[in-house]
């Protein structure tokens, strides 16, 4: 698998862990472009993978979270993320979804493989 | 899990070596009396690493690994460092066996595998290497 990944820390609580990693890609070197990005992982999974050292964490087509740069809200002061956010949330209720909180908008779930390709291109 | 940070003076070695201890979930621990206790168990990990790799001053990532450590929140005897992995399995085979002379038992990664594996607690004071990918 490309992309290096370094490991920062992670969290535990009774069911579960939250592993941090940053991908770094090494053509990029100069623009220093990190992208982090957070791995849930069960407490029989993480026991499993304590046996069978062959697996790790990371494997090909593993979902996680990363967090991303949501351009159109930086240009807005935070009275018009507000609006933003409620006229979100208005079409949501209609399609009978659950409401989206700020923290989404700046989060992302996706494979690493798409991480990847959004790291070289975004 | 708690991380153990020593800060020993250069200057005056007989000084007593101040501890910090760090815990994950955000909250600071003080150094109570039994932390102090630690400090003969941190020296035992610290000087086998030392027989190991021998003493790398330069080396700032290695320098920062000699003076890291992982408290068991179990088993407040059992410390690890990220290089010398004390099982708790280990310290009870310690337990059963007291007149041993190399009393605390560890596990070591080679220096090439600690780039690929993490260590991480899990149930009842056992720790797991867990390959990153």
């Amino acid at each position: 698998m490309k992309g290096k990944i370094h490991f920062q820390c992670y969290f535990k609580n009774k069911f579960f862990y939250t592993f941090v990693f940053t991908l770094i890609d090494d053509s990029q070197k100069l623009s220093r472009k990190h992208n982090y990005f957070f791995i849930k992982k069960s407490m029989k999974e993480v026991e499993s993978m304590a046996q069978d050292n062959i697996i790790g964490i990371v494997t090909p087509g593993q979902n996680l979270t990363a967090i991303v740069y949501d351009e159109r809200l930086s240009r807005m002061s935070q009275k018009e993320i507000d609006d933003f956010i409620a006229v979100d949330n208005a079409v949501n209720r209609k399609n009978k979804k659950s409401p989206n909180t700020l923290l989404q908008y700046y989060t992302k779930k996706m494979t690493y493989e798409d991480l990847l390709v959004y790291q070289t291109f975004d | 899990m708690m991380i153990y940070n020593t800060f020993p003076n250069p200057e005056d070695p007989m000084a007593d070596i101040e501890v910090e201890v760090y815990q994950f979930e955000n909250r600071v621990a003080y150094p109570s009396k039994k932390v102090r206790d630690q400090i003969k168990l941190v020296q035992y990990i610290k000087n086998k690493q030392e027989l190991e790799y021998g003493p790398n001053k330069n080396d700032k990532r290695l320098q920062a690994d000699v003076n890291q450590f992982y408290m068991n929140s179990k088993y407040k005897n059992v410390v690890s460092s990220p290089s010398n992995i004390q099982t708790i399995a280990a310290f009870q085979q310690e337990l059963a066996m007291k007149t041993a002379a190399d009393q605390f038992l560890n596990y070591q990664l080679a220096k090439g595998d600690q780039v690929k594996y993490i260590l991480v607690e899990g149930k009842n004071g056992t720790y797991h290497n867990i390959k990153i990918k």
